[in-house]
């Protein structure tokens, strides 16, 4: 598309987005202190929300927003994914599927019919999966939106050569190594024990239980944990549809594995 | 001669839309706004869920505007619970929506709009040559995203602004910290004025409708009604009364219009409906710049962003000078079966919110109304007119594409927001 003035040894990074909020991407440009460092460390070659110029061809790093909601994404992804020496999935839609995952556990044509009425048989429609669904991610940040603290530090480690190892403790971990009091023991719904940690802002700080935006951490007990909330007076239909809020697709896949005993040898 | 123009991807935007417009002897036979943003059918995810999940799905409609989204649906909620909250809760919910309308504002006239004017092809280009302007663009961007921050606990989607009241209240330093920085950020608002006041917009103008709230307290925000320019003064809930959504062969978008025709909304109408409520300071802004208002150059929208920045950072600095905020509790809410319909100014324009409840507070029904949803039958009537002006003026194919790209950005567009929004090939 563009042709590039100048050679530079800078890496190429592109910011790509298919079906989101473009909350992520934002949260890119919003690294207020260091944007303009991290911007001059790199070559922003494609990023079509704040460019107009947006080269299309083999890049160094490419984040992706969004999650696959859309048949023309799916031919995107995967010609990111072939121009990318590190493909990046960016926050919980590109990583989990998202919110509009949600759909996956509803009446899928009913939820379609209410928005556009008899004329949802003509919907270009995808039912929305996370990018890891077509193709495979070196890394994934977490968070809805995705952290920019975990964006910094990523963009630092790829520039000194390094993909870094994604980390797998849950909220709750975190949660008690700072000694907060527990959201479960006052009676709240808290998700904390069954989702992946590292947020830089932790809701049960601000007195809100964790809803899960980091995505179901691999690890966890889901079947006990619905339990435990279930003892607690809340409803499974309340549980499942807060356990499925973002990413329930791979919730369902490490619930079937436990039942099938491939986590509990 | 048919002349075909198409933008595919409209850069500078947030979310994806294309444009196709046809010329035939100089007149435009098709102009065509359509989103390529994939559905999500939020309204249809929502049905069956509880009323304390929604503020949260729905938040997540839009990154830049979630906060307008989150207080839009709470206020919708507590209207069909009949549920009063504190003045506090008004005072802390209003200081977090200004945080947002500072980013979001700063974000659209530095880093999308201003490069166009400048000849940058983005804001990264022309930091090499304007590095004070894009430095300008992220210190309101961060006071903005610090104060959504630490009224909401994230600066995107945020979480402690619940049904009732806020799960947290924020720390008096924290509050004396942002007051020293909000006073701090006032020059560069008034600057931002300057700056766009200073632009040669273009010199176009066409009739519409403006449709803004009115509270006739104060500039509007999360309260009032929708008013427009040619008459309308109504309720949130008697909305249905004028506006109505159609659907478009091309794009199976749903268009919102008063009655099939064009309005605007954003921040152009806010100052064409409610100029009087602007505090002094920047009413004496107009006047030292000498800027007209009402005015029917949709360019002038940027210009009227400029002015709410201003306006709002004063606003803040009196909410936290003159408050105390102190710890008030969870509130306790009670469920009952009903309609609650509210509405508020987004950065973008009135966004509305409209829900049903059965007994136990799951959601029956809900219709959301984003502000871009609105404006793009305005923005394309506004292309009808504009192109063959620029036909006439200009030869160069590209030079009227990015004449007809400012005027789309100069609308703000948002097409996450616009959830009806589908590019669709019909068989």
């Amino acid at each position: 598309m563009v042709k590039q003035k100048n050679k530079s040894n800078k890496p190429k990074v592109a910011v790509q987005s298919i079906t989101g909020c473009a909350g992520c991407q934002l949260e890119i440009y919003y690294i207020e202190d260091v944007l303009l460092e991290l911007l001059d460390a790199v070559e922003l070659v494609a990023a079509p929300m704040i460019k107009e110029k947006n080269y299309d061809g083999p890049v160094d790093i490419c984040f992706v927003e969004g999650s696959v909601s859309h048949t023309d994404s799916i031919n995107k992804v995967k010609k990111w994914r072939e121009n990318s020496k590190i493909l990046v999935a960016l926050g919980a839609c590109a990583g989990e599927g998202g919110v509009q995952q949600q759909k996956n556990f509803m009446d899928k044509k009913k939820v379609q019919a209410y928005v556009y009425g008899n004329k949802t048989k003509h919907l270009d429609v995808e039912t929305p999966v996370p990018i890891t669904e077509y193709v495979e991610v070196d890394y994934y940040i977490k968070g809805c939106p995705a952290d920019k603290e975990e964006i910094v530090w990523f963009v630092k480690q790829a520039l000194l050569g390094k993909v870094p190892k994604q980390y797998e403790k849950p909220v709750c971990h975190e949660c008690k190594l700072r000694e907060k009091y527990c959201l479960l023991e006052q009676g709240q719904d808290c998700y904390g024990p069954i989702t992946f940690g590292n947020c830089s802002v932790m809701c049960p700080d601000y007195n809100h239980p964790c809803t899960g935006c980091r995505g179901p951490f691999s690890d966890g007990n889901f079947e006990e944990h619905i339990k435990l909330l279930q003892e607690k007076g809340f409803s499974k239909r309340l549980i499942m549809q807060r356990i499925n809020k973002y990413g329930g697709l791979r919730t369902q896949k490490i619930m079937q594995e436990a039942k099938d005993g491939k986590n509990h040898p | 001669m048919t002349k075909k123009i198409t933008l595919n991807h409209i850069t500078k935007i947030e979310g994806h839309a294309s444009l196709t417009v046809s010329v035939k002897n100089g007149k435009v036979t098709k102009c065509e706004l359509a989103s390529t943003e994939g559905a999500r059918f939020f309204e249809g995810i929502v049905l069956g869920k509880h009323f304390d999940d929604i503020r949260e799905i729905t938040s997540k409609i839009c990154g830049i505007c979630s906060v307008a989204h989150t207080i839009a649906c709470l206020k919708a909620i507590e209207n069909a619970f009949g549920i009063q909250v504190s003045d506090q809760t008004e005072q802390l919910r209003e200081l977090m929506t200004i945080g947002e309308r500072i980013r979001s504002h700063a974000t659209h006239l530095y880093l999308l709009v201003l490069p166009d004017f400048l000849g940058f092809e983005s804001g990264v280009e022309m930091a090499a040559k304007h590095k004070d302007k894009v430095k300008t663009a992220l210190d309101l961007v961060k006071l903005g995203n610090n104060l959504v921050q630490v009224l909401g606990g994230k600066e995107m989607h945020p979480f402690t602004s619940i049904v009732g009241g806020f799960t947290a209240v924020p720390s008096k330093e924290s509050l004396k910290e942002l007051l020293k920085r909000l006073k701090d950020a006032k020059p560069f608002a008034v600057q931002t004025v300057e700056l766009f006041a200073n632009l040669k917009l273009p010199d176009f103008e066409k009739e519409t409708e403006y449709l803004a709230m009115l509270n006739r307290k104060g500039f509007p925000l999360h309260y009032g009604n929708i008013v427009t320019s040619k008459g309308i003064d109504v309720p949130a809930y008697e909305y249905k009364k004028f506006i109505s959504e159609y659907i478009t062969d091309y794009s199976h978008s749903k268009f919102a219009t008063r009655d099939g025709k064009a309005y605007m909304t954003g921040a152009l109408s806010r100052m064409n409906i409610s100029l009087k409520d602007l505090d002094d300071e920047t009413k004496k802004i107009i006047r030292m710049y000498n800027l007209k208002f009402p005015s029917n150059n949709p360019f002038y929208n940027n210009t009227a962003q400029a002015l709410e920045l201003v306006h709002w950072i004063n606003k803040a600095i009196e909410i936290i000078a003159e408050n105390d905020f102190v710890d008030e509790g969870l509130p306790k809410v009670r469920a009952k079966a009903g309609r609650g319909v509210a509405c508020v100014e987004a950065p973008r324009g009135m966004l509305l919110h409209d829900y049903t409840f059965d007994n136990h507070g799951n959601v029956t029904s809900c219709n959301i109304i984003t502000p871009t949803a609105q404006n793009l039958k305005n923005m394309e009537e506004d292309i009808k007119e504009y192109l063959p002006q620029l036909l006439k003026k200009f030869k160069n194919k590209e030079k009227i594409k990015l004449e007809i790209e400012k005027l789309i950005r100069a609308y703000d567009p948002c097409f996450s927001c616009a959830t009806h929004f589908l590019k669709i090939k019909w068989e």
